[in-house]
């Protein structure tokens, strides 16, 4: 059992892990908003990168830059039609309300799709990787990529967030939306601006996702459940702490997947549950779960 | 034409309904006082007048127009700035980036980081620091700052004096005319009303949601307006 | 003032007496074709009754508690597996495992609802589902016999008892039904439900008012897995073949329990059962149907729900009660009355 290897691999899968929860963190700590169809918008994403690939014949990583504009404007109009309109309210009906629309994009997509999985192909560059210590720790250069990509966007989203005008009313946005609006901010147009992030970053983690894992219709929920437990782990409130938190994810599912193959994603749960247990405020986490 | 005219105004939430029939006038340069005990409904009359507060019927007119339908984001870019009641600082902002925000709606004017740190001079001490730190008197001062931010045309204050030592706000009445001179129109709520009368030139008392006692607070009487704040020997 | 004109404080309306009779009268209607042999309708009624307590129990968490939990598919599952443990692995009786299943599914509810109660609101519905895909994940690689080592297994059923399966099961399970929402009904009427609801009103201010809203919720929690595996231990009476992904599933068990309730009307004793039927009754009509597939159903039902849960928060009942103002089967609360005038008309409302 290479435990080294194992670990380098979870970091890298962290990254994506990463990824999947900075949407969900996004538009959490904006608008206390829980989109539970937030793992079905990255099938969604993968799915429709795979129509583009076929039809087009380009490769998975130019079809991001086409995904992204039509993921930021799936977001606005989902923002405008439904979300707006469950945002503080009774939070039994925000649930709802976002179960539903995972029901409906699992269905459509299976629908459109039928049952078979897909991936999204990216040639010989999924084979090729990198030796780092001998034969016993080798890093692909696919998952060194998609990490990087993490980065980069985690980098991007901190920089917004921290130093730029509109960054700064999302963080008033999320500290006291009532006083946000006594500034001159519109919130809704900040809710808008919010999903819109969040739906672009998770599609990018579902098209990375998608490149070299199989896809099929009904993934959204699995996705959803690691974006959640990032979150979770690496704690409300902190980017890096979602960076974190994938990463910690991801080591486990790894260790768990070297101990025995069918324990991958119960290692993952376990260590989930021992940090709500222990310390629920995650690792880096700066709020409380409200 | 009054700069600021709240006409017939009726405003609650939900059910409850805190104001009747309320009527007021806020002349260009002017600073007004709004006294009354806990629950008169002076806080509710300047989230009126902000937006937050939504009104059941009446109207409220800057410049003669009416602004009710506009929601409170864009009052702020009419020039209607409220301090809030309780602070209301942005926790996870530092001391500048609140003034910054304060800024948001870009309204040009005399108002900016530097100005309004010559006003309140104890507030370069923490400009890095998170807001949360400061005390109450300084989260005050920042938050009147903040507010200025919005170069405003009428500022709301809202209980500036609530929970601070009579010293501090001393200090930040003492800010009060300076703002009035660079042209921004007042109206200050308040509980105690020492201060807020010696700062205004006209007084209007509330007593459950009207207006009980209006006049020059040079004219009235301790004994007219303890009349009117506690409502005792009002005819019923 | 003379002493005739006394106020009184009354629980029941005469139509909330005679709406409550007719029910009772459906129950009596329910057992007879419950007892006769028509295997088809003896189904249909089994059916209707199990989905009429999980969406009572559900909107009891959800409606009444405040607890939005996706994870009621955990308790399904462990009804379903206790069964299984209680009459294949211990031989008891088929009929009488559902209680013992019942009770260790709920005893397990206590860790269950222990860790995800650390959570809040869209973020404890996510943890429910967590949780219950942890238990789906250890009864999947569990590799005792009885349970079928992942793969699904049967329930065992003596000769004897054959042949009166459905009638016996059908008898069963009415009962369960009417006992369950009674339960509910007298829960909510006490001290207990008046507390769990202004828990969901106003916690600051229960808390305030000494109640201990914790506990209060996580009783509830505990009480509706009780009732949920005992009703999905029924099923598996009828079905008799069990497997792990279909039991634990979220998609055959929680979606249409969420928007039975939603189109029925959360919050309230009458909306889930309103749904509960109408669900069935549609979905039973629309699968004899071949237009409709499966995926096209499912579309429909999730956007029924995003529809509801936006513009029609009440659900069906809600529109009754906005139409009919004071009209209320299951009253829970109290209103007060000169000689036979109402004065709490208001309707009910959240």
């Amino acid at each position: 059992m290479n435990w080294i290897n194992a670990i380098v691999q979870g970091i890298l899968v962290g990254g994506l892990y990463a990824m999947y929860a900075t949407g969900l963190s996004v538009s959490f700590g904006v608008m206390r908003l829980v989109n539970l169809a937030h793992g079905d918008l990255a099938v969604g994403a993968a799915f429709l990168a795979s129509t583009f690939c076929l039809s087009t014949g380009l490769s998975p990583f130019f079809s991001v830059f086409i995904i992204l504009p039509i993921a930021a404007l799936f977001g606005i109009g989902l923002q405008l039609v439904v979300f707006n309109r469950v945002v503080g309210a009774d939070p039994a009906f925000q649930i709802v309300a976002t179960f539903g629309l995972s029901i409906t994009l699992q269905n459509v997509l299976l629908q459109r799709y039928a049952a078979t999985p897909r991936a999204l192909n990216i040639g010989d560059f999924g084979n090729r990787s990198l030796k780092i210590i001998g034969d016993d720790v080798v890093v692909g250069w696919f998952p060194l990529t998609r990490f990087i990509v993490a980065i980069v966007m985690l980098v991007a989203l901190s920089l917004f967030v921290g130093r730029t005008r509109l960054g700064r009313a999302f963080r008033a946005t999320s500290d006291d939306p009532d006083t946000a609006k006594l500034m001159g901010i519109n919130i809704r147009s900040v809710y808008v601006v919010a999903f819109a992030i969040a739906v672009t970053t998770v599609a990018v983690a579902g098209i990375f996702n998608g490149m070299q894992t199989q896809f099929s219709a009904g993934d959204g929920p699995a996705l959803l459940i690691y974006a959640f437990e990032a979150v979770i782990i690496g704690g409300l409130g902190s980017l890096w702490g979602t960076l974190c938190g994938g990463i910690v994810l991801g080591v486990a599912q790894t260790i768990g997947a070297e101990m025995d193959p069918g324990w991958k994603q119960l290692v993952g749960h376990l260590v989930f549950l021992v940090i709500l247990l222990v310390r629920p405020t995650g690792i880096f986490g700066r709020e409380e779960l409200k | 034409m009054a700069l600021l005219e709240i006409q017939h105004l009726s405003a609650g939430y939900g059910q409850f309904q805190a104001l009747f029939d309320l009527s007021l006038q806020l002349q260009e340069g002017q600073a007004i006082s709004v006294i009354g005990a806990n629950g008169a409904g002076k806080s509710t009359l300047l989230k009126t007048i902000a937006g937050t507060v939504e009104a059941i019927s009446g109207d409220v007119l800057l410049d003669g127009i009416s602004i009710r339908a506009r929601a409170s984001h864009e009052r702020v870019i009419e020039g209607i700035a409220l301090v809030p009641e309780g602070r209301r600082i942005f926790r996870s902002l530092t001391v500048r980036e609140n003034l910054l925000i304060g800024g948001y709606s870009a309204r040009s004017g005399p108002w900016n980081v530097d100005s309004i740190l010559e006003v309140f001079p104890i507030l370069e001490n923490f400009i890095g620091r998170d807001a949360d730190r400061l005390s109450g008197g300084e989260q005050q001062a920042l938050a009147i700052g903040r507010a200025l931010m919005s170069n405003p045309r009428v500022l709301l204050l809202d209980e500036v004096s609530l929970g601070l030592a009579p010293i501090v706000v001393k200090q930040l009445y003492g800010a009060l005319p300076i703002i009035r001179g660079k042209g921004c129109a007042l109206v200050i709520v308040e509980q105690d009303t020492n201060q807020a009368l010696a700062a205004s030139d006209h007084t209007y008392c509330m007593l459950e949601g009207r207006i009980s006692l209006e006049g020059k607070p040079s004219e009235l009487t301790r004994e007219q307006i303890s009349q009117a704040y506690f409502g005792v020997g009002a005819p019923a | 003032m003379t002493t005739t004109d006394a106020l009184v404080i009354r629980r029941n309306t005469r139509t909330s007496r005679v709406a409550q009779s007719v029910l009772g009268l459906i129950v009596v209607v329910m057992l007879f074709v419950v007892v006769g042999d028509n295997k088809a309708w003896q189904g249909k009624i089994i059916d209707i009754c199990i989905l009429i307590v999980l969406a009572t129990m559900w909107n009891l968490l959800t409606g009444y508690s405040g607890l939005v939990s996706i994870g009621q598919q955990a308790f399904v599952g462990l009804g379903a597996y206790g069964l299984i443990v209680m009459a294949n692995g211990f031989g008891l009786n088929i009929y009488v495992a559902i209680i013992p299943a019942a009770i260790v599914s709920s005893i397990l509810a206590i860790p269950i609802g222990f860790v995800a109660f650390r959570l809040r609101g869209g973020y404890f519905a996510i943890g429910t589902w967590v949780l219950a895909e942890v238990v789906r994940l250890v009864i999947k690689s569990n590799r005792t016999d009885v349970i079928g080592a992942g793969t699904g297994t049967s329930l065992k059923v003596p000769e004897s008892l054959k042949d009166s399966r459905y009638t016996t099961t059908g008898v069963m399970i009415v009962v369960i039904t009417v006992i369950a929402v009674v339960s509910v009904y007298v829960f909510l009427r006490s001290r207990f439900g008046l507390a769990l609801q202004a828990v969901r009103d106003n916690e600051g201010g229960a808390r305030s008012l000494g109640v201990d809203a914790y506990r209060v919720r996580f009783i509830v929690y505990v009480v509706a897995s009780f009732f949920t595996s005992l009703v999905a231990a029924t099923y598996y009476i009828k079905g008799l073949n069990v497997q792990p992904d279909a039991a634990f599933s979220i998609s055959s068990w929680t979606a249409p329990i969420i928007v039975m309730v939603v189109i029925g009307g959360i919050g309230t004793i009458e909306g889930p059962i309103i749904g509960a039927v109408l669900y069935y009754l549609v979905r039973d009509y629309v699968s004899s149907q071949d237009f409709f597939s499966d995926p096209t159903f499912l579309i429909v039902t999730g956007v029924v729900a995003v529809v509801f849960s936006i513009f029609v928060k009440g659900g069906i009942w809600g529109l009754v009660t906005a139409k009919f103002p004071g009209f209320t089967v299951f009253h829970v609360r109290r209103h007060v009355h000169l000689d036979n005038v109402n004065f709490d008309q208001r309707g009910r409302g959240k």
